[in-house]
């Protein structure tokens, strides 16, 4: 397998050029090919005509799908010019369908670390399992590219942060890939919702939220009892496991059904989380904190194994209550019934502050993000606020007790072993 | 033991089987009040009991899991002398060769649950899991776990180690930032072991985590000269000691780096670098 670079490297003009022009000196010099983007548009815009150089690391499951989302849906004009797995019969199906699909540039590499060393790749869709999400965000931001990332975010709360710090400290452009969001930022009474919650007029003590079932608890849980194979002369082991601890190889541990597996992401529940409240988080004004207290109806868990669990019921300061259920394992959650704020709860003199509050900024689409350097409306912060919701109710299944968050400094407290999954030492060579 | 072994064996019947016994499945779960027996039951029998347990470890998974009982239930609030007779056994297990004949996934398993609940009382038999290739890696985590109190035992496994240990060893002292490792990781970077170049790198993260003033020219110097992805990772380095440096109010030695950065950083290719300093300087 090709782990070569692009030729065409040394002639071409990158975005990442041309944008790092713009923003030294304020305009672009006159040797581009491309229109000065004060003629175009914004002060970063990318000219219709100029390609984007981007790569997908993680071919499998979501890869191929990602990586279209950069053209379809968030409309840049990309040119694949690198892919990247550690499965080396994905990586060369990937090649393959690139160059069929005129994409003769594109080469394949089984180490992200040579993709990201790239100076004409502007763009990476990463759609690796979880347990990579994190390290190789941090990388390609640290290396100049703006990331599109599969969801999970992150396998573990203090991953997270990293992600926001880098994306602050590089000014790179972060996007996870749900759009729930967005669509419920379109949504006239999501877009009300959104305004009373965040009034500060209204005393919410009794709001309670109840996501119930699609949480894939069993389907998404790991094997027991596996017995190790021999690992298979496809896949590199080693930087498959990456951060995580060196495990004998079985099939699934790999391919989709790594899901199960507290070394790769948290099951179900971490899995499908994200989709499911990413826009719990928007609607309800919940994206700059975080649950204070949390508290899970489930088996005790297994150290390795993601298994099924009942419900999880998280309480956020401001007495807002979220309720996860799973449908599949013990009692029902019968604590509390859903209570939706309405504005009928509001008093004449209450309704009045909430319309004068101007209306939720529209979020920007990724695509737009990377041509305005604006942040865009799934950024590593708010996604991380998401993500970080499913890390605690993993944590209160994992240790089977009532725990306390604290949003700002992002630790459990008094409770030293549930702080340790907040942020779990890493494999070497790899840190966040 | 025989006494021990049956009784443990009893308990472990009481655990449900996996979903589908006989062939690879999932955990079907038992309720919190049988899991609590059974790790009473186990715990009652004192270290010699949870040894047994340690011993029984194989692919099947009741032991194993029913390890992790044993820490969910010591580590309860109230128990704290429970925990603590545990964490000794936790221990004499991670550090006992003799066990590996028995089971060759004790060690390892004791040690995966003192990654939960070690304390200052383990570091020794952890330090001495650091010397076997095959723990290493598990018996550095929970050292780094278990914080600042494990930094004496890294600094000595530090003397020893060479290749991949070393790197690793050096990468856990870098995440407790452990001051008094600063001499040492600067001459490993002033070594530069060409056949060790994951340990310099990893020296050099781990000097900026440490976040020292007297870092500063190894850092950079290093950064400046580093290529491909040594050069993305030194260079993130120089921007972690500038925060640290920062955020212990030592400004000027912070506006060092980050000038250093943009007057350095001059290639196209690196102006994601350039401007970051230049943000960086305007904030401060």
């Amino acid at each position: 397998m090709s782990e070569g670079r692009g030729s065409r490297r040394a002639t071409r003009i990158t975005r990442r050029r041309f944008l790092g022009t713009i923003s030294a000196t304020g305009a672009a010099v006159s040797t581009f090919t491309i229109a000065p983007a004060s003629i175009i548009g914004g002060p970063a815009h990318v000219a219709p005509n100029d390609r984007i150089g981007a790569a997908l690391i993680g071919c499998g499951g979501r890869g191929s799908g990602t990586f279209k989302d950069l053209q379809r849906r968030h409309d840049l004009p990309t040119e694949k010019l690198a892919v990247c797995d550690v499965d080396r019969r994905r990586l060369s199906l990937s090649t393959q369908i690139a160059h069929k699909n005129g994409e003769k540039s594109c080469e394949g590499y089984t180490d992200f670390r040579r993709v990201l060393e790239r100076t004409d790749i502007d763009v990476v869709a990463i759609a690796t399992p979880p347990h990579w999400h994190a390290l190789i965000s941090i990388a390609a931001m640290e290396s100049g590219k703006d990331v599109l990332c599969e969801k999970p975010m992150t396998r573990f709360i203090a991953e997270g942060r990293a992600v926001v710090q880098a994306s602050e400290r590089y000014g790179r452009v972060f996007q996870i890939g749900t759009n729930g969001r967005f669509r419920k930022s379109r949504d006239k009474g999501a877009r009300r919702m959104r305004k009373i919650l965040t009034s500060g007029v209204f005393d919410i003590t009794d709001a309670v939220h109840i996501i119930k079932g699609g949480f894939k608890a069993r389907q998404w849980s790991g094997l027991v009892n596996a017995e190790p194979r021999a690992i298979p002369d496809w896949i590199d082991w080693d930087l498959y496991q990456g951060p995580s601890p060196m495990r004998p190889f079985h099939p699934h541990r790999h391919g989709g059904s790594h899901r199960g597996y507290w070394d790769y992401e948290g099951g179900g529940l971490g899995d499908m989380g994200q989709h499911y409240l990413d826009p719990v988080t928007w609607e309800f004004g919940l994206d700059a904190t975080a649950p204070v207290e949390v508290e899970a109806h489930a088996p005790p868990a297994h150290p390795e194994v993601c298994g099924v669990w009942g419900w999880v019921e998280l309480k956020y300061a401001n007495g807002f209550t979220l309720v996860l259920e799973s449908g599949e394992w013990g009692q029902p959650y019968d604590r509390r019934k859903p209570r939706r704020i309405t504005d009928q709860d509001l008093s004449e003199e209450q309704r009045k502050q909430v319309d004068r509050m101007p209306d939720p900024k529209p979020l920007v689409d990724f695509g737009d993000a990377v041509r305005t350097r604006q942040p865009a409306g799934g950024n590593a912060e708010v996604s991380h606020r998401t993500v970080t919701i499913l890390h605690l109710a993993n944590i209160a299944i994992r240790t089977g007790r009532k725990i306390r968050f604290d949003p700002v400094t992002e630790r459990i407290v008094g409770d030293p072993e549930a702080d340790r999954l907040v942020d779990v030492p890493m494999r070497a060579p790899w840190s966040l | 033991m025989k006494e021990h072994s049956d009784k443990i064996r009893a308990l472990l019947e009481q655990l449900p089987d996996a979903d589908q016994p006989g062939r690879a499945s999932k955990l079907a779960g038992p309720p919190a009040d049988v899991a609590g027996r059974v790790a009473k039951g186990i715990l009652d029998g004192g270290r010699e009991s949870v040894v047994e347990l340690a011993a029984m470890i194989s692919d099947a998974y009741r032991p194993r899991y029913a390890l992790r009982l044993l820490t969910l239930y010591a580590s309860e609030p109230g128990r704290e002398k429970i925990e603590g007779e545990y964490r000794a056994a936790l221990a004499s297990i991670a550090s006992s060769a003799e066990i590996s004949e028995r089971s060759p996934f004790a060690r390892r398993a004791a040690i995966e649950e003192l990654e939960l609940i070690g304390d200052r009382t383990v570091v020794d038999a952890l330090g001495e899991a650091l010397a076997d290739d095959d723990l290493r890696d598990v018996a550095t985590r929970a050292l780094v776990a278990i914080g600042s109190e494990s930094a004496a035992v890294l600094r000595q496994a530090l003397k020893n180690a060479s290749g991949d240990r070393r790197a690793a060893v050096v990468q856990a002292l870098g995440t407790l930032r452990d001051e008094a490792s600063l001499e040492s990781l600067t001459k490993l970077v002033a070594l530069d072991g060409k056949d060790e170049s994951a340990t310099t790198l990893a020296a050099v993260v781990a000097l900026a985590q440490i976040g020292s003033e007297k870092s500063i020219s190894t850092v950079l110097d290093f950064a400046d000269r580093a290529t491909a992805w040594d050069r993305i990772q030194a260079t993130k380095a120089c921007f972690v000691l500038a925060e640290r440096l920062a955020e212990s109010k030592q400004t000027k030695a912070a506006r060092k780096i980050y000038s250093h950065l943009r007057e350095t950083r001059k290639d196209p290719k690196e102006a994601h670098v350039r401007e970051s300093a230049r943000r960086a300087l305007a904030a401060m």
